[in-house]
């Protein structure tokens, strides 16, 4: 069955982690998904939009949203921070009409308008709540067995609870469950669900060095060969900066970064250079060589 | 060698009273400094208020129903009532212009008119966490720090010191440190409250031990009416923390309905608008139709009963979302479940004798604030005026006097009381076993009293006395912290204050108000209008009466049995 | 029930030590019933700090399993490790010194500072005017958050924290409010160095949004002075945008004059990987096609004045 979502992909998956949107088209074109991106969205605003005018914020999403409106009826999103700032503005549009009105007002010129139609969900999700295991494993053909994972999720998939729910499957967290559907080993680390300090790496570089250099340190510590995270932001701080933490924190500065869609292509079979993995600050090469020993077993079948 | 600070005024508590004292004293021009044993508008009972009384005088109607209230059955008629017309004044044209001026918001509407719980007497609600007090507090606080008073937290006074004539200050620890130091003073403002952890269940905070009682008793105070002490009957029995959760038995803000009482068969036996419609606070009344359910074996005082709202309509009670929050939390649905309660032990009416025009003592330099004194029995509002008049008439009275002398052998006598107890020895008795005893002893003894109960509590407590506190032995004797020091300290207040509670009703020979006595079950306003005094003088007990004026609103009927009376 | 307890007596013990007591359970126990059963029951001399046990006076918060709660609200769990809040000084045990919080409340002048003279009882106010604020006065200081805010965690760092920032922005979106708390907000309680990782937000027992309603109108007042790095970048975040139709890493970091040499190191490696164009920095003209979305913007700024 194809399945057609509107994309947003962001600044991130189009400039610093461009890897992040090519294994992100890779992996959807595996199933059947077809991902139609926004023609000049502009900006979910990062943090900054609503350090600066709430109005702002608010149209900046609205239009967005307004846009995916016209693709499909839900909005797919490769990044944390954007995926945050469009289900906080689509959920208080949707509740409160005095503002709805305020943002269409703003939209009207370019002739947009915002009703409220489309969800907003992460590409993490459309692979563990709208695909889902059956169909996940029948495009398994690397299983990641051995391999230790450690999830890294980003805050702004998380938290504040009033604005995400949860999104588990069956109990376990959802990037935990992938991680285990992929054949990996998840990794338990308190970092996991922690802050990487991206919106201050520019502004205040030792705070994000401190949080991120303790996270990788303790993952490294409890046996991770790789991360994996769902957030570009995260990726950035993990990866690029990781040589400097290695220096002064607790971080080795070896710890392989990857995207989703990068360990779920490897674990589809998809290849590195496909999946933009040679990109990474940090070099990928021992988790290549892990991934390329595997082989499909029976089992790993549904 | 005790380290000795100096001040014009003394200010001894950090509730309503003890805020607005310093403010005062401090308006006057007066050097002030504060000791608070909790911290200063965190604690004692000023941050449960859950609502203002509003007064305006406008409308006549509404000032007789709260004469009416204020008198009769808020005050049983024990009230200065002169003070309430002081007092009345105040609340009418200082209270609230005060506290907005520091940006303390009471509720409005859209359209700016201040929302009011419109029962008979009307109120304005502030809310924190559901509750009024600690907005104020906060407020008030800030103001202090704002000023840079001298504040002092987390420091229990333990004693005042005197020169024979007049209080001279206070001994202090700060019990984070374990540091001793003495506070020189020209007048002492007491303001240390009414609602002590006396009993297993109580609504006092934690570190109310009756301190402010026991103090000005060995400092040679009168103290009288400490035996009409109010209980609550709809408080949360389980968790045991949550003791001081109160289910308003008066209307909440937008309605005028109430919760109910029922017994353990399900049947409603109080419901404030059905019962007792004059009365605001009807906590007497729900008292005695508990005592009769009890009696007949249909509750207990430690549960077997509910309370609760649902019989309201749930959107209307749903709107208390704090209420809400709180049912939530325990797993229950405030529109559909009830809550078990147990009574607690709630505000003292009465306490240190005072001149209500200046709120001085019987002993000179010592003056009571707030719930401490024995004229009113209490709220935030007028804890607050008696916090103005003692800080003024302190303040003032400061100004013109010199430093007393501190008198060093007292101080150091104090030193050696409160350092005795620093002794670790790994077997016990620990203070707090002693601290639970007296609290059991005065739960015992509980609402229905008489002769002979009341009797027994005095030798059970006399035998806490000499049996355990001299031997009670710390887990460690650190100096920082120790909650068992601490302990040991307080269980010397709790006993002296009980033990003057209880002589005190020995004395009252009728009951009133919260008061029950099955020898005397009767209301006797020819005999009993009046300060029930005690004091102790050189280690020996005194009593006296002190006739109270009725000049306002005199009561109806001289006699008349207990159960009846309405009040 | 379990209970490890943290016991550190600074004045005599070299180092913490952890007591674990079993603890009886009691229907709806809150920890506080626990760490009182340990105190009254085992008798044991605990520090631990309570007041009121019913959520008004905030005193009694301590770490429950690593994440901080107030005692006397949430429910026991099973097993329970205990111990002090976080980001603060050990007085004893569970009890921490509330110092550090109020020497940096004093900081922010946390009363009001009235624009115009007061008007006497009841003063013009409409529950209007004072909504923004009406989650914010639901603080009662228990220091949850600024034990479970990461950035403090760092130990070296001139944040002020999120209950910091609570009781600043209740005074600084009050309208009576007439004191420059745009400049306290971004220099002295330096709130740009919130990281919005909203770990602040799950711990407070008021149910604060403290992100949204608190931290970012604080934001927006510290962005119009624009005087720290997280405003220039803020600024420089929404020119590229406009310009370009998306946020782009050199060029914005180009615009906030942040290219520190710190940063460079960084910088290159990115480049070497292609994450990073330096050209990019450069500025340059204005992406074609986007002049809606710079109009759109720009009308939506402006109706926030
Ligand atoms: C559950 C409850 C609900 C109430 N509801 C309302 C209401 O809705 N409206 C209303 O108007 N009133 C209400 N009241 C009454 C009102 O709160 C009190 O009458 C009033 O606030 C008393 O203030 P206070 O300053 O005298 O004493 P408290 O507020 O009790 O202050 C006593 C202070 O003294 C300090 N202290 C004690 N011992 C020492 C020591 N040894 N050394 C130094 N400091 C010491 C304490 O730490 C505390 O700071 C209620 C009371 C309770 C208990």
């Amino acid at each position: 069955m194809k399945r057609r979502y509107a994309y947003f992909p962001g600044c991130s998956a189009k400039g610093t982690c461009r890897e992040l949107d090519t294994s992100t088209n890779a992996v959807a074109a595996l199933f059947d998904v077809e991902l139609q991106e926004l023609e000049n969205p502009g900006c979910t605003g990062a943090r900054e939009f609503r350090a600066i005018s709430e109005q702002l914020h608010l149209t900046a999403n609205a239009r967005i949203l307004a846009l995916a409106e016209r693709v499909a009826s839900a909005l797919v999103v490769v990044c944390d921070t954007c995926l945050l700032n469009l289900i906080e503005v689509n959920q208080r549009l949707r509740e409160d009409a005095a503002a709805r009105e305020r943002v269409n007002r703003a939209l009207k010129e370019e002739g947009l308008q915002y009703h409220g139609k489309v969800e907003v969900k992460h590409f993490l999700w459309v692979l563990t709540e709208d695909l889902g295991e059956a169909a996940l494993r029948a495009r398994i053909v690397r299983p990641l067995r051995g391999l230790r994972v450690a999830p890294f999720y980003g805050c702004h998939i998380q938290r504040p609870a009033s604005v995400l729910q949860e999104h588990s499957v069956r109990d376990v967290p959802a990037l935990d469950w992938l991680c285990t559907v992929l054949g990996a080993e998840v990794v338990d680390y308190p970092g996991a669900t922690r802050c990487c300090g991206f919106h201050v790496v520019r502004t205040d570089e030792k705070i994000a060095l401190r949080l991120s250099g303790s996270h990788l340190g303790q993952a490294k510590g409890n046996g991770a060969q790789c991360v994996v995270t769902p957030c570009p932001l995260c990726h950035t701080v993990l990866d690029a900066y990781q040589p400097k933490m290695a220096s002064t924190h607790a971080a080795s500065g070896d710890l392989p970064i990857l995207h989703v869609s990068q360990l779920a292509g490897l674990a589809m079979g998809l290849d590195a250079d496909a999946l933009g993995i040679p990109r990474h600050v940090v070099a990928c090469e021992d988790v290549l060589t892990h991934v390329a020993g595997a082989r499909l077993a029976s089992s790993d079948r549904p | 060698m005790t380290k000795v600070l100096e001040t014009d005024v003394l200010v001894i508590g950090g509730g309503a009273a003890g805020t607005n004292a310093a403010l005062k004293a401090a308006d006057r021009g007066a050097q002030v400094a504060i000791v608070v044993k909790g911290l200063l508008g965190k604690s004692g009972c000023s941050i449960f208020a859950a609502f203002t009384p509003y007064f305006t005088k406008t409308d006549e109607q509404a000032r007789r129903n709260r004469w009416r209230f204020m008198i009769r059955y808020y005050n049983h008629y024990l009230a200065d009532q002169e003070y309430c017309a002081r007092m009345e004044d105040y609340m009418c044209e200082e209270f609230y212009p005060d506290l907005e001026r520091l940006g303390v918001y009471w509720r409005r509407d859209a359209q700016g008119n201040l929302e009011m719980i419109n029962a008979r007497n009307r109120s304005l609600v502030a809310h924190k966490q559901g509750a009024t007090g600690p907005i104020l507090l906060e407020k008030r606080r800030r103001e202090i720090q704002r000023r840079a008073l001298p504040l002092y937290e987390e420091c229990a006074v333990t004693s005042l010191l005197g020169d024979g004539e007049r209080v001279a200050g206070a001994t202090v620890l700060d019990y984070r440190t374990g540091e001793f130091f003495a506070i020189r003073a020209k007048n002492v403002v007491l303001a240390t409250g009414h609602s002590d952890y006396l009993a297993t269940r109580a609504t006092g905070t934690r570190e109310q031990s009756a301190d402010g009682l026991a103090m000005a008793l060995r400092a040679g105070a009168e103290l009288a009416n400490l035996e009409i002490q109010w209980w609550h009957v709809s408080d949360v029995l389980a968790p045991k923390s949550w003791m001081r959760y109160h289910l308003y038995p008066n209307p909440l803000m937008g309605t005028l309905e109430t919760s109910r009482l029922y017994n353990s068969a399900g049947e409603m036996f109080y419901e404030q608008k059905t019962h007792s419609p004059g009365a605001s606070a009807p906590y007497t009344e729900q008292l005695r139709r508990l005592c009769l359910q009890v009696q007949a074996g249909k509750a207990r005082w430690d549960g077997g009963y509910t309370s609760g709202y649902d019989h309201i309509p749930g959107d209307i009670i749903r709107a208390y979302q704090h209420q809400a929050k709180v049912w939530g939390k325990l797993g229950l649905d405030v529109a559909r479940d009830r809550i078990e309660c147990g009574i607690t032990m709630h505000m003292r009416h009465g306490g240190l004798n005072v001149d209500t025009r200046t709120m001085a003592t019987t002993v000179p330099g010592l003056y009571a604030a707030g719930g401490l004194g024995c004229h009113y029995l209490g709220g935030f509002g007028p804890a607050s005026y008696d916090g103005k008049v003692a800080g003024e008439a302190a303040a003032e009275d400061a100004l013109r006097r010199a430093l007393p002398r501190l008198p060093q052998q007292a101080l150091e006598a104090e030193a050696a009381r409160v350092f005795g107890f620093l002794q670790a020895d790994a077997a016990g008795p620990r203070p707090m076993q002693a601290k639970l005893r007296v609290r059991q002893i005065m739960w015992d003894l509980g609402y229905i009293k008489n002769e002979k109960n009341m009797q027994a509590a005095l030798a059970a407590l006399q035998e806490v006395r000499e049996q355990s506190v001299p031997r009670l032995r710390l887990q460690s004797a650190s100096r920082v912290w120790n909650t068992g020091w601490l302990d040991a300290l307080d269980t010397c207040s709790m006993l002296d204050a009980c033990e003057a509670t209880v002589r005190s009703g020995l004395n009252r020979k009728e009951s009133r108000g919260p008061f029950y006595r099955e020898d005397y079950p009767y209301v006797d306003n020819e005999h009993w209008l009046c300060r029930n005094i005690v004091a102790r003088v050189d280690g020996e007990w005194r009593s006296r009466q002190q006739k109270i004026e009725v000049p306002h609103l005199p009561p109806e009927k001289n006699r008349e049995p207990f159960f009846e009376a309405d009040y | 029930m379990h209970l490890r307890v943290y016991r550190f007596d600074p004045s005599v013990d070299r180092e913490p030590r952890y007591e674990s007591y079993e603890v009886p359970y009691q229907p709806r126990m809150r920890i506080m019933d626990a760490l009182d059963y340990v105190h009254e029951v085992l008798a044991v001399d605990i520090g631990y700090r309570w007041l009121c046990g019913s959520k008004k006076c905030g005193s009694c918060a301590v770490n429950v399993n690593g994440l901080p709660k107030l005692a006397c609200w949430e429910p026991v769990q099973e097993r329970m490790t205990i111990e002090p809040l976080s980001n603060l000084p050990v007085i004893r045990d569970l009890v921490t010194s509330r110092a550090p919080y109020e020497a940096a409340l004093a900081k922010i002048s946390p009363t009001l500072v009235r624009r115009t003279e007061y008007a006497g009882f009841p003063e013009p106010l409409k529950s209007t005017d004072v909504a923004p604020t009406a989650h914010l006065r639901e603080c009662i200081q228990c220091l949850a958050c600024q034990s479970a805010c990461p950035v403090l965690r760092t130990g070296d760092t001139d944040f002020a924290g999120p209950a910091l920032l609570v009781a600043l922005s209740e005074l600084a979106q009050d309208p009576r409010d007439g004191a420059e708390r745009a400049a306290l907000a971004s220099d002295v309680a330096n709130v740009f160095k919130c990281i919005s990782c909203y770990a602040c937000e799950p711990v407070c027992p008021a149910e604060i949004p403290i992100v949204r309603e608190a931290i970012e109108p604080l934001k927006r007042m510290a962005y119009r002075v624009g005087s720290t790095p997280g405003a220039r970048r803020a600024h420089a975040f929404l020119d590229t945008v406009k310009q370009r139709g998306y946020a782009n890493a050199a060029a914005v970091a180009a615009r906030s004059g942040d290219f520190g040499l710190g940063a460079l190191g960084v910088a290159l490696k990115m480049r070497r990987r292609g994450k990073l164009k330096f050209s990019d920095a450069l500025g340059g003209r204005a992406t074609p096609g986007l002049e809606g979305l710079r109009r759109t913007y720009e009308t939506s700024e402006k109706e926030d004045k």
